[in-house]
């Protein structure tokens, strides 16, 4: 590291004596940096110096890209007027977030040296052995589905708020509240928000996966995939890591699209802006996620395993994304009316209306927060009581809710009763999204039953969707790395009182 | 003897030269010259050639009395008889040739002739040494001014000369002392009160002394007072030793007249402050609520003002006491700092408490001070996280309750009715405790106390009519009443834990500040108490609620990697500080989504809890409870909680327009000195930039804080682009303010327009539901006006929001209204049922509440309009 800052800096010092204003070859700087390798683009600088033009702001973004805000600014600092571009102004900002991200940061490099990770927050360095996991899978997993084989290291930085998360890759901090972000991948590396920002955790590993499929969609397409490839790719491979799960695709991405055609809220996929994550609301987010998500899939069926391959490539090699679509045999606009065509011909009544928010009715939410307060101060047949008194028409609207099964089970389990328990831990109703608790819970009686493996799969998936939740990741017994994160988990919540 | 004679009058004359500094010079120089006769004849060797050349001056005069041709041949004679033999003739021819030229020279002329010479040269001799003599006696004093300046030791004189012939002196003490005006002669010591002013007056013995008094270290000139004498006025305020003399070539020659001042101090008023000193807790304090102070100031002469200061750090306040005329020379009195203090509060470290008391002297500092009393205030936000655990410990206790009566117990031999009203009274009982209860000094909102003894008030209601209802049905109506009451308690809870924890993250953020700009100041002691401190603010924090535990993890997170920092890396622990503070001053969740009740991702997908534990602004307020509260009460009852929470929001929102209700005075207060401080800085002191920030600092302290956004922004543009460490400090400084202001500017508006926007879906969730067309009019205006109200707090435009806000209000009293017209109810509805002239029962309770918190006062401080009200009560 030290040495790679001495080399881009006595780059820099060369740099600064007199030159030719010849044009600048940044293009091939950029095209490093698109397919991921810092290296490279060095190369592409090294051979640019011979000729003389000045490369300070080429520089400061591979320093960047490497993670090195501190010789990226001091690159800035020494461009003079090449930094006053906006470029430049926009480079030194992201390289300030970065610095305040990581400056003081815990890291750590995993043994086979395929991934760096940065922590913002010295305690979620708990989550490394989970991370390290993930993005092994992950970097198999998007590089089979893409043809791509990983040879540079994956950088991750987990921020601890939004505010770095923003600053840190350049997104508006308004974005980033409006579209509720949680990860960026761009400038080499992916971004993350550490699930102890939130309250009730969030699938981070899927999020983790769905950045690693975006940089290896980039490093493919040498960053010349449109927005909806993108987000299509990433959002179709977010769960090719794990097991499916029955509800991870409810309400299905097909169902969102219709119901967005029909109230007349769907964009042309080629107008969805520079990010989704600059999209004006989440909700919007959501329908350009569906939609990109079912138009890939409708694509790479229509095109078959090969041809889809070929199209993935001969992004990296052309510039103009249509012609390379149109070599499909039809344009984009051809391609989205017959997957919209498509959609409408399979819609099925129930699927228009599949969205309904479960929470439209106000019992829910009250009875459930009664029911949380009760069995947290330890009144389980009170609590039961209570859930009980939700009346039936609100009752059938949460029959699959995940949160709603969640505090059930929570309920037994304060009132020791196994049996309801068990019924409905792995009763026939599928859960939507249940929380880290439920899973922690069926892995407990799945141990009982001796049902290990099992009960360690769904320990996996409590840690991926509340880490930092005691009542999902704490139990009696454990040791090792679960029981290092459930002290880091009763910890962040020390002292609870509301 | 003449050489000692030859050196005494080269010395004198080198002496007499010393009376300018140039002569002193040239004195010096000669000095050598005079001294080296002396010298040279003192040796014994040089002794007989000084003979032997004055033997020859006196042979060549006396030789002139020989004749001429004797002058050549006697000495040729004389030698050839003293010289070498050259054989026994020779000498006897140059013995006879000897005694023929002496018999040639007539013997008696010559000796007469020699014995003039003799006399002659006496003669001149004596008249050198009398003209000498004559120059001391004539110049004596000069020559003593002399060897003073050739003997002084620097620039003072080893000796003394008389310069002046008389000297007095007049004494004026300073005017506040009322002393009268006396005289002194110069000489001996004399007391004066420091402050007084002494007058010499002197008559020096020679017109042309240089006369000069000697005032400590400082040489006065006394100046001519046009009557023949000298005069010299000077103010003494130290003890000092004068002394008069003349100053020659630089050099002070005392008269010997030395007088010794000593200066009898105005003493500092002396101060006593009961009890101090000694250090205590805040919260602890030997009087409930605050420090008592009671004191007692004395001055020799008058005091003027008895102050209050608090200090904490470097940061200090001062409160006047008292203002006095100066006459009077002692004062009593009493103070009393309240444990809510908002010193307390923004105090990072222990605070100081004195009396300090000021008297009438016009000199520097004229402060006495007390003792102190030392009070460790609790780590930021304690007084905050006491209040909010205290309130849910009631919300607890309200879920046991509520616990109870969903699932009562059946124990053989018990009443339940009478239990449950044993349970109801209890329950009234802690509930007016709690809400009565200030914590630290902090009160509970009278926003939560309102909530609650509205939701309290329904339950009272149900129970005195507890025993006229069939008992399952009386027993499901306090149990929804309860759950009413726990659903208010909590989601009034969870607003106040959302607004805490958003004040003591902004005032924690100023602290960070303060901490990052002291970072390479600091001693590392001095840093580590305040980065300690800091942790314990973050801990307390962690105590409020979602957001606070967020934001004090954050903290905690952020501080713990610049204190590794911060001995070798200064530069990077303050960096990262400043950073920090930056965040705090904008106190939003970490993670926030709009647009989407489910909350966003990155993907898309969901991830907030379903289960009230946030909603899509992070988990502020309780939107989703409130909603849901609603669902089993009446139309009526809901529009009454709209009604009250858009007055709320109203509130808010005409205290927006003020500027001043949702921004803490003391915060104002805060930025309005950093704003001053900046100001003061250099770089803007020459151009306009210190008035400009003077005036945003006023507009800041009146809430004005577009103007005073303006004017840090005029301020910003104004600094000269080119980059010093100091321009870009300065610079970083301007941008936290002018962030601060932008917060208040904006942040706070787009919460209430956030909340403004979420009361409207309900409102219009109400109106889906309505059977009645006027209340479904009513509905939808109110919807409308709360739509627009959103739209103008986001764009800024205050006014505009609360008088569409005050529109919404309409419309929901219109809506209530028509409900009741239409329904025809109240009486029956036991949310209107709670006046207590309309049940004897419960007015008899109403009185005997009365009493009991009558007899129950407890020094607390009752309008004597209320106190009328009650003792009416009781009549």
């Amino acid at each position: 590291m030290r040495r790679q800052a001495i080399l881009l800096l006595s780059c820099a010092a060369a740099l600064l004596t007199p030159a030719g204003h010849a044009q600048r070859p940044t293009g091939a700087v950029d095209e490093w940096l698109a397919r991921l390798d810092p290296q490279g683009a060095e190369r592409a600088v090294r051979e640019a110096m011979k000729q003389g033009p000045r490369m300070s702001v080429q520089l400061a973004r591979i320093a960047v890209h490497r993670g090195q805000p501190r010789v990226a600014l001091r690159l800035l600092d020494a461009a003079g007027g090449e930094a006053a571009s906006e470029d430049g102004r926009e480079l030194r900002a992201i390289a300030f977030g970065l610095l305040h991200a990581t400056e003081g940061a815990v890291e750590r490099t995993t043994d086979d040296g395929a991934l760096r990770v940065q922590f913002q927050h010295p305690s979620d360095v708990v989550l490394l052995p989970w991370i390290a996991e993930t993005v092994a899978t992950a970097r198999r997993v998007t590089g089979e589905a893409m043809g791509h084989t990983w040879v540079t290291p994956t950088y991750l930085v987990l921020v601890r708020d939004q505010q770095t998360l923003a600053e840190a890759t350049g997104l508006p901090y308004e974005s980033a509240r409006t579209t509720g972000t949680l990860a960026i991948a761009k400038w080499g590396r992916v971004t993350m928000l550490s699930p102890r920002a939130t309250e009730g955790g969030f699938p981070w590993r899927d999020t983790l996966v769905h950045e690693l499929a975006h940089l290896t969609l980039t490093a493919v397409s040498a960053d010349r995939a449109p927005l909806w490839l993108q987000e299509g790719m990433a959002k179709d491979l977010e769960t090719h890591w794990r097991a499916r799960e029955p509800f991870d695709e409810e309400p299905s991405p097909e169902s969102i699209v219709l119901e967005a055609d029909a109230k007349g809220e769907l964009l042309s996929l080629d107008k969805l802006g520079p990010s989704v994550a600059m999209l004006p609301s989440a909700k919007a987010a959501g329908v350009a996620f569906a939609a990109a998500t079912s138009f890939v899939r409708h694509l790479r069926t229509e095109l078959g395993a090969e041809r889809w391959s070929a199209y993935l490539h001969a992004l990296a090699t052309s510039r103009a994304q249509d012609v390379v679509l149109e070599a499909t045999g039809k344009s984009f606009a051809a391609w989205q009316s017959a997957w919209l065509a498509s959609l409408r011909r399979g819609a099925k009544p129930k699927d228009l209306g599949a969205v309904s928010a479960v929470d439209s009715d106000r019992d829910v939410p009250r009875r459930m927060r009664l029911g949380r307060l009760l069995v947290e101060r330890g009144h389980g047949d009170a609590a039961l009581a209570e859930l009980g008194r939700l009346a039936d028409p609100a009752r059938r609207r949460v029959e699959h809710d995940g949160g709603w099964y969640t505090l059930h089970a929570l309920v037994h389990e304060r009132r020791h009763d196994a049996s309801a328990l068990d019924a409905l831990l792995f009763g026939p109703a599928p859960v939507s999204d249940p929380r880290g608790a439920w899973y922690r819970l069926r892995a407990q009686r799945e141990d009982a039953q001796n049902a290990r493996d099992q009960g360690a799969s769904d320990r996996e998936k409590a840690v991926s969707r509340e880490p930092y939740g005691p009542e999902a990741v704490c139990e009696d017994g454990r040791t090792g790395r679960e029981s290092v994160l459930c002290d880091a988990a009763r910890q962040r919540l020390e002292p609870r009182l509301e | 003897m003449l050489a000692w004679r030859v050196t005494v009058l080269g010395l004198a004359c080198v002496t007499l030269l010393a009376r300018t500094e140039s002569g002193v010079r040239l004195a010096w120089g000669l000095a050598p010259f005079a001294i080296a006769p002396w010298f040279v004849l003192r040796c014994a060797t040089w002794v007989p050639w000084l003979r032997a050349t004055i033997s020859r001056v006196h042979r060549h005069f006396a030789t002139r009395a020989l004749p001429l041709d004797a002058r050549a041949s006697l000495p040729r004679a004389e030698a050839l008889v003293d010289g070498p033999p050259v054989g026994r003739e020779s000498v006897e021819l140059a013995r006879l040739h000897l005694e023929r030229v002496e018999a040639r020279v007539d013997w008696t002329s010559f000796e007469a002739s020699v014995a003039a010479v003799d006399e002659r040269l006496r003669l001149v001799a004596r008249g050198v040494v009398v003209a000498l003599v004559a120059l001391v006696v004539v110049r004596g004093e000069d020559l003593a001014e002399g060897v003073a300046v050739l003997s002084a030791n620097g620039s003072e004189a080893r000796i003394s000369l008389p310069a002046v012939r008389a000297a007095s002196l007049r004494v004026r003490a300073p005017a506040y002392l009322r002393v009268p005006e006396s005289t002194a002669p110069f000489e001996g010591s004399l007391v004066v009160f420091g402050g007084s002013e002494l007058e010499v007056l002197a008559r020096q013995r020679r017109a042309d002394l240089d006369l000069v008094v000697t005032c400590g270290r400082e040489v006065a000139p006394l100046a001519s007072d046009g009557q023949g004498a000298v005069v010299l006025r000077r103010t003494v305020r130290e003890s000092e030793t004068w002394r008069i003399g003349r100053r020659v070539a630089g050099v002070f020659i005392p008269d010997g007249a030395t007088l010794v001042i000593e200066t009898a101090r105005d003493s500092l008023p002396i101060v006593e402050l009961k009890g101090a000193p000694k250090q205590l807790l805040l919260g602890e304090t030997e009087r409930e609520g605050g420090v008592a102070l009671a004191y007692h100031a004395e001055d020799d002469h008058g005091l003027r003002e008895v102050q209050l200061v608090l200090r904490s750090g470097t940061v200090e306040e001062r409160r006047p006491l008292a203002t006095l005329d100066g006459e009077h020379r002692s004062d009593n009195g009493a103070s009393f700092v309240r444990t809510a203090d908002p010193f307390f509060r923004k105090a990072l470290g222990p605070v100081e408490l004195r009396i300090e008391a000021r008297d009438d002297g016009r000199d520097g500092a004229r402060w006495g001070r007390s003792e102190a009393i030392v009070v460790v205030p609790p780590a930021l936000g304690t007084a905050e996280a006491e209040r909010f655990k205290s309130l849910v410990m009631l919300r607890d206790h309200e879920v046991d309750r509520l616990a109870r009566r969903l699932v009562p117990t059946k124990e053989i031999g018990a009443d339940p009715l009478a239990e449950l009203l044993v349970d109801l009274e209890e329950e009234r009982e802690e509930i007016a405790a709690s809400l009565g209860t200030a914590t630290l000094g902090l009160a509970v909102p009278a926003a939560v106390r309102n909530v609650v003894r509205r939701s309290a008030a329904r339950l009272e209601a149900l129970a005195d009519n507890l025993p006229k209802r069939e008992r399952e049905a009386g027993r499901l109506e306090i149990v929804a009443a309860t759950e009413d009451l726990v659903l208010d308690l909590d989601g009034a809870l969870r607003q106040l834990a959302w607004s805490d924890a958003k004040t003591v993250a902004r005032r924690l953020g100023q602290q960070v500040q303060t901490a990052s700009d002291s970072i390479q100041a600091a001693a590392p002691v001095e840093l580590g108490d305040n980065l300690a401190r800091l942790e314990s603010a973050a801990r307390t924090l962690r105590a409020l609620g979602p957001l606070g535990r967020d934001l004090g993890d954050l903290v905690e997170g952020d501080l713990a990697r610049v204190k590794p920092l911060v001995a070798p890396e200064p530069s990077s622990a303050k960096l990262l500080l400043a950073a920090l503070a930056r965040r705090l001053a904008r106190p939003d969740p970490s993670f926030g989504a709009r647009g989407s009740g489910k909350g966003g991702t990155g993907d898309g997908r969901s991830e907030m809890s379903g289960e009230g534990q946030g909603d899509g602004s992070g988990g502020e307020g309780d939107a989703g409870d409130a909603a849901g509260r609603g669902a089993g009460a009446s139309k009526g009852s809901a529009v009454d909680d709209l009604a009250e929470e858009q007055q709320m929001l109203h509130r808010a929102g005409e205290g927006l327009l003020r500027g001043g209700a949702m921004g803490d005075r003391d915060e104002r207060e805060e930025h309005a000195k950093r704003l001053q401080a900046i100001g003061g800085a250099d770089e803007l002191r020459h151009g306009d930039g210190e008035t400009q920030l003077r005036k945003a600092a006023e507009l800041v302290r009146k809430g004005d804080f577009a103007r005073a956004r303006q004017a840090v922004n005029d301020v910003e543009r104004g600094l000269p682009k080119a980059t010093s460490r100091e321009r870009t400090v300065l610079r970083n400084r301007l941008q936290d303010e002018g962030a601060w202001l932008d917060e208040q500017l904006h942040g706070d508006a787009r919460v209430l327009a956030d909340d403004e926007k979420r009361l409207a879906e309900r409102t219009r969730e109400l109106r889906r539901g309505a059977r009645v067309e006027a209340v479904g009019k009513a509905l939808d205006t109110t919807a409308e006006a709360m739509d627009r109200a959103a739209r103008a707090f986001h764009e800024g435009k205050l006014a505009e929001g609360t008088t569409a806000q005050g529109e919404a209000l309409d419309g929901l009293e219109a809506a209530r209204d028509a409900l009741q017209a239409e329904d025809g109810k109240g009486a029956d509805d036991p949310a209107h049922a709670a006046v207590p002239r309309t049940d004897e029962a419960r007015a008899a309770a109403w009185r005997r509440r009365v009493v009991d918190g009558l007899a129950d006062r407890r020094a607390t401080k009752v309008p004597d309009a209320v106190q009328r009200y009650e003792e009416g009560l009781l009549r």
